[in-house]
């Protein structure tokens, strides 16, 4: 049952479940992983509330059709021990829902560009940071049974 | 000296002996006094044998009272004083309030980033600051600033492509029409991961309603292998 508030207005109009567990061996904090759909993949996702924007995996960048003229460079940007040259795109982003409706956004999407010899975290799929990303949506999560629940927020506009 | 704005004040204790018609015009009109080089042309006292511009004295801007910044070279700071040498203040030739912005980005100071960008009149301000400036904030970490300063560029200046650019790409997400549900196989794939994740970590992997349909070193080879996208979740096991 997705949320209301108590004027029966909805909070939420979208539920999924998440995976809850760490997203590298070095760590043993667990994430909120979802699943999530950028360009014409559907793939996962975890939550970073303390972050800015989309961070992309690399691998995921071909299938993403982007324009190089539409990116803005930006200086490096830290993620977990390392910092990553990157450009800033927009792009679809699709919260899928298991429950209610899917939910789509536009975000800033932050294209890294690895050096010569440089790696990405293996384990690390994209991020969904707060700033520029997640800052336009409700969401909820109930831990008792790992569903994470969303809405648009401008639907209280 | 060459190419400076220099001023000279001619003291009474230099200048006692009195001028012929002829020198004074040939002051006025050329702004420079030359002399020979010999001791002769000056009889009494010497004034030296250099070219000297003489220039109206201009009113002290507010720049040049301020100190010298911590970062400004060496060789800044000799020539802002060797173009103040009759009376030496410090001069700051650099647009200071951009500087100061630039110090803190390269600092990674997103404090004094903004500290620094209140401190600008952004309505006198062209384009070409306006886009060094969100480079700065995106350098210094302040990402709201960095937001703020293109929504304020565009709209002073509105015909200006790049601004533009910079406006969309960090404006707020905008919410797209809302799309019906689009998999109902989501439970089954969290299911296989959390039962068999850990034998492929590290690996990407297909899945569709919770059914392993190939395992990759990288997405573009396991995508080749898989043949479609359609209804198909690609990710890292984990």
């Amino acid at each position: 049952m997705l949320l209301r508030f108590t004027d029966g207005e909805p909070f939420a109009t979208g539920a999924v479940p998440y995976v809850y567990r760490p997203v590298t061996d070095r760590e043993s904090s667990p994430r909120v992983i979802l699943d999530v759909r950028l360009g014409k993949i559907e793939t996962s996702a975890f939550l970073d509330t303390g972050g800015v924007y989309l961070f992309c995996s690399p691998e995921l960048v071909p299938s993403l059709d982007l324009d190089p003229r539409d990116g803005i460079p930006t200086q490096p940007l830290q993620l977990g021990r390392g910092r990553y040259e990157g450009v800033l795109h927009r792009i679809r982003l699709t919260i899928i829902a298991e429950e209610g409706d899917d939910l789509s956004i536009e975000p800033t999407v932050f294209i890294p560009r690895l050096e010569p010899g440089q790696e990405w975290p293996d384990e690390f799929p994209c991020i969904l940071g707060m700033q520029g990303c997640l800052e336009r949506l409700r969401f909820a999560i109930d831990p008792n049974d790992d569903t994470f629940y969303f809405g648009d927020l401008a639907q209280a506009d | 000296m060459t190419g400076q704005t220099a001023s000279y004040t001619v003291r009474a204790s230099e200048f006692s002996r009195l001028l012929v018609a002829t020198e004074v015009v040939r002051i006025l009109q050329g702004g420079t006094w030359l002399t020979s080089g010999s001791l002769r042309d000056w009889p009494l006292f010497d004034l030296g044998t250099a070219a000297w511009p003489i220039v109206p004295q201009e009113p002290k801007k507010h720049w040049q009272s301020l100190p010298l910044h911590a970062d400004q070279t060496g060789a800044e700071a000799n020539l802002s004083r060797s173009t103040t040498y009759a009376s030496p203040t410090v001069v700051i030739g650099k647009d200071d309030h951009m500087e100061r912005l630039e110090i803190a980005a390269s600092r990674g100071d997103e404090r004094a980033f903004l500290d620094a960008q209140t401190a600008v009149n952004w309505a006198e301000r062209p384009a070409t600051d306006f886009l060094r400036a969100i480079h700065l904030a995106l350098a210094a970490g302040a990402h709201m600033a960095a937001r703020n300063l293109a929504t304020q560029g565009t709209a002073r200046y509105p015909d200006d492509p790049e601004l533009e650019k910079y406006a969309r790409v960090l404006a707020p997400p905008r919410m797209l029409p809302n799309s019906p549900r689009s998999n109902s196989g989501l439970r089954a794939n969290r299911d296989w991961l959390m039962a068999n994740g850990a034998k492929y970590r590290g690996q990407w992997v297909a899945l569709r309603q919770g059914e392993l349909l190939g395992v990759g070193d990288s997405l573009h080879a396991l995508i080749n292998e898989v043949g479609s996208t359609d209804g198909i979740l690609f990710t890292k096991a984990h």
